[in-house]
């Protein structure tokens, strides 16, 4: 009889061959409904592609807050246009807000509102 | 290692082909990755319809990230195998715990026509043993002697270092040795 002489790696790369000689079958739907999922997303890339930049603009508003937010947002942009280019004076009208005739009345060189004689 | 480096830039010219629209990209990818993905995972889970669906799942995953695939990343089937990997991992605990992890045998047996019977035997065994041996182990060797991916691939998959992986295939070889030494004789037939 003639003694096994194998080193224990030798024997296992045999195991390793066994398990790498025999593939599992596979199923032929697999491959179909692999491929499948690659078209839904392959559709659904084309659709992002092809949205108008007014659907990315309304997606941006949606983003953004909705309605409310958008109108907040619109109306400080309006606003900032309109200081930019009009530089509009309204000294006036925010000190009559405030009670103060002249913003000229502020001594802005000595104490802050005179509140420092306080203390 | 050029024949490596001119599939990586072939896989990752296809993703970018498929992100582009083309289908037959996504055809090219299957034929070539699907085989080994769903082997790894149904020698993973050891049930066909596990394992199709976890094939399934990680290639839509890979269409899912291909218009954002970049040049720098791992190859297209070292992310394949990190993917199935993990979704194994969760998929095993899960039949695991409902107890219902057992072998099927739909193994094609045209590829080994003359040894059938035994080579069976011992992949059998050889699986029976794995399943003894830890799940980083059972993972690295399989991955190395099975899948037949290079170290450095392997660490990229288990997120280790490459020393890391080398330690854990090692030591699961000699585990695998021990068990598969027992088992020889509880057997009764030489499969050396």
């Amino acid at each position: 009889m003639v003694k096994n002489k194998r080193t224990p790696t030798e024997e296992l790369s045999n195991f390793f061959e066994a398990a790498k000689s025999s593939s599992p079958i596979i199923n032929p739907d697999l491959e179909a409904r692999i491929l499948r999922d690659a078209d839904i997303v392959h559709n659904d890339l084309n659709s992002l592609q092809n949205r108008s930049w007014f659907n990315n603009f309304l997606d941006f508003l949606k983003n953004l807050g909705g309605v409310p937010s958008t109108v907040c947002f619109a109306t400080s942009l309006m606003m900032g246009v309109y200081i930019g280019f009009y530089s509009p004076d309204w000294s006036e009208p925010v000190a009559s807000l405030i009670y103060i005739n002249s913003f000229e009345d502020i001594n802005f060189t000595g104490s802050f509102l005179e509140m420092n004689e306080l203390y | 290692m050029f024949n490596s480096l001119r599939k990586k830039n072939a896989d990752h010219a296809l993703m970018a082909a498929f992100a582009d629209g083309d289908r037959r990209a996504a055809q090219q990818l299957t034929e070539q990755l699907m085989p080994k993905i769903y082997a790894h995972a149904y020698y993973r889970l050891g049930n066909t319809s596990d394992a199709e669906d976890v094939t399934q799942e990680a290639f839509l995953k890979l269409w899912k990230v291909a218009p954002n695939w970049k040049q720098d990343k791992a190859e297209v089937s070292t992310w394949l195998y990190r993917v199935v990997s993990n979704l194994c991992k969760d998929r095993y605990r899960r039949t695991t715990l409902e107890g219902t992890a057992s072998m099927q045998e739909p193994i094609d047996e045209s590829t080994s026509p003359t040894s059938g019977l035994e080579e069976q035997y011992r992949q059998k065994a050889l699986y029976t043993a794995m399943s003894v041996l830890p799940e980083s182990q059972r993972l690295a060797v399989q991955l190395r002697h099975i899948d037949e991916l290079t170290n450095p691939q392997i660490a990229e998959i288990m997120d280790l270092s490459i020393e890391a992986v080398e330690s854990l295939t090692a030591r699961g070889k000699r585990k695998l040795s021990k068990i598969l030494q027992t088992q020889k004789s509880e057997l009764g037939y030489n499969y050396g």
